[in-house]
């Protein structure tokens, strides 16, 4: 009985401990603060919330955006919404840039053209790696000269395909890396070699498929709470934690890389807040 | 059997659980706030260098509005003479004077703004078309930049604060990153004065 109350009352303080440790670790994921017009969810390339655009306008911007990444690996996209709230279009702008992440992470070679119909204005937000291709000035440029114009008449298409065509010309001139960048993923080492060893201990004392689990478990809580859930690291993690027991056992060793799932999404490209507005 | 497991796994929670108190956290969110601020300050040399350009273009066409050009001048000058380090952040004094004489800066820029509308012949320029979009980019940049200084700075703050990283904190001699205030309250309850010279 005695024995009994003194474990549980050792694994209570055990829970208690790390209970604190998981709540003094705040996450750190940022809060986004009382947002008026929330960022839309990035449907497509085309993202047009006003319904200006026919179905076949929209497919046509579409393919040439498509064609542009595959051809030089930058992702531009369109947002048309009817307005940005209590915003400014550059605030508006910026937040949409930093939540869909547009161009590829480490090369930023982004661009949104984005579309307040009702505010009747408009701005193309430059990611950091297109400055040099894009300045300011000649987005500036872009907006004034090719947009604007087309938009005071009404045609909304227009504008926004001749400004995409002049922002693609500027692309193609730059030169950019060609090969799909990877995503420079630097999970802490303790995450990685710490399932290792600890499973490779552990199967010592209880048996290989517990040690696995109890690892796999353990560490999978410190990579959640450290990078956030991610697929990608757990895998990894138990797929470590299995090498733990397994590698003087067998050499060579293949991992399965999971692919993305089709259909568009962001690159992981920052902005810097370069770019230009402009209203008609 | 049962103890030597739950000695081990007491052993694995206290060391990895308290994960090194904190102190690589503090490290990254360290280098996180300066890198932030050399963002900042990089912003803001771009615009200071935009100005004299500015200047030049607006005397072109508008030489009468001494006074306007002459306040945008001289707030470039005094921003100038303050001396834009990284070290600018562990000293607040030096901190808060440096803020203050950005937005000397920002608020003379704007007067000049407000003053350009009357003159049709300059905002048709292209050279001043220009210039303007350059400093309009800049100053996007800039309030970008200092929001993500601002996140930065919070966030570390927070982090070496809470327990026990608290406790890391003092021994290796981290305290918090001075945050940008708002300008100048005061100045923000009297609405902006617009002189109108008669021509």
């Amino acid at each position: 009985m005695f024995k009994i109350l003194n474990k549980l009352y050792f694994i209570s303080i055990i829970i208690f401990l790390f209970s604190f440790y998981l709540f003094s670790q705040e996450s750190l994921k940022k809060e986004v603060g009382n947002e008026f017009i929330p960022v839309p969810p990035l449907t497509g390339r085309v993202v047009d919330l006003t319904n200006t655009l026919t179905n076949n306008e929209i497919q046509a911007l579409s393919k040439k955006l498509e064609n542009l990444e595959k051809e030089k690996g930058s992702q531009i996209v369109v947002l048309l919404i009817p307005t940005t709230g209590i915003d400014s279009i550059e605030e508006y702008s910026i937040r949409v840039a930093e939540k869909w992440k547009i161009g590829r992470a480490g090369v930023d070679d982004g661009v949104i053209l984005i579309v307040a119909k009702q505010d009747r204005k408009l701005r193309i937000e430059v990611g950091y790696g297109l400055e040099g291709a894009i300045p300011d000035v000649i987005a500036k440029r872009i907006i004034e000269e090719i947009i604007v114009p087309e938009f005071k008449k009404g045609n909304f298409y227009s504008g926004i395909d001749q400004g995409i065509d002049a922002i693609i010309a500027l692309i193609k001139g730059e030169e950019l890396p060609l090969e799909k960048v990877q995503k420079d993923s630097n999970p802490s080492l303790f995450l990685i070699f710490g399932p290792t060893v600890a499973s490779f201990i552990l199967h010592f004392f209880i048996n290989t498929l517990l040690a696995i689990l109890i690892t796999t478990l353990v560490f999978s809580i410190f990579g959640i709470i450290s990078y956030g859930f991610s697929l990608e690291l757990l895998g990894l993690i138990f797929i470590m934690s299995i090498v733990g027991v397994t590698w003087y056992r067998t050499r060579g060793f293949g991992n399965g890389g999971g692919s993305s799932n089709g259909g568009f999404s962001g690159g992981g490209g920052s902005f810097g807040g370069g770019g230009a507005s402009g209203s008609w | 059997m049962n103890k030597k497991i739950i000695q081990f796994l007491l052993l694995i929670f206290i060391g990895f659980g308290f994960g090194n108190c904190g102190y690589n956290e503090i490290q990254r969110k360290d280098e996180a706030v300066k890198a932030s601020w050399a963002e900042v300050l990089n912003q803001y040399k771009r615009r200071a260098d935009l100005i004299p350009q500015l200047v030049k273009v607006v005397e072109g066409f508008a030489i009468q509005e001494r006074e306007v050009l002459i306040q945008v001048t001289e707030a470039r000058s005094k921003v100038g003479t303050i001396q834009a380090t990284p070290e600018l952040i562990n000293n607040p004094e030096a901190f808060r004077k440096f803020q203050q004489a950005q937005g000397e800066l920002s608020n003379a820029l704007q007067r000049l703004m407000v003053v350009v509308e009357r003159y049709p012949q300059l905002k048709s320029d292209q050279n001043f078309r220009d210039l303007q979009a350059q400093i309009e980019g800049t100053e996007n940049r800039i309030a970008v930049a200092r929001r993500r200084y601002i996140e930065a700075v919070q966030d570390y703050n927070t982090t070496i604060r809470i327990f026990p990283n608290v406790i890391t904190a003092k021994i290796f001699g981290y305290t918090e990153k001075p945050q940008f205030q708002v300008d100048n309250p005061e100045q923000l309850e009297k609405p902006p004065e617009i002189e109108f010279k008669r021509k």
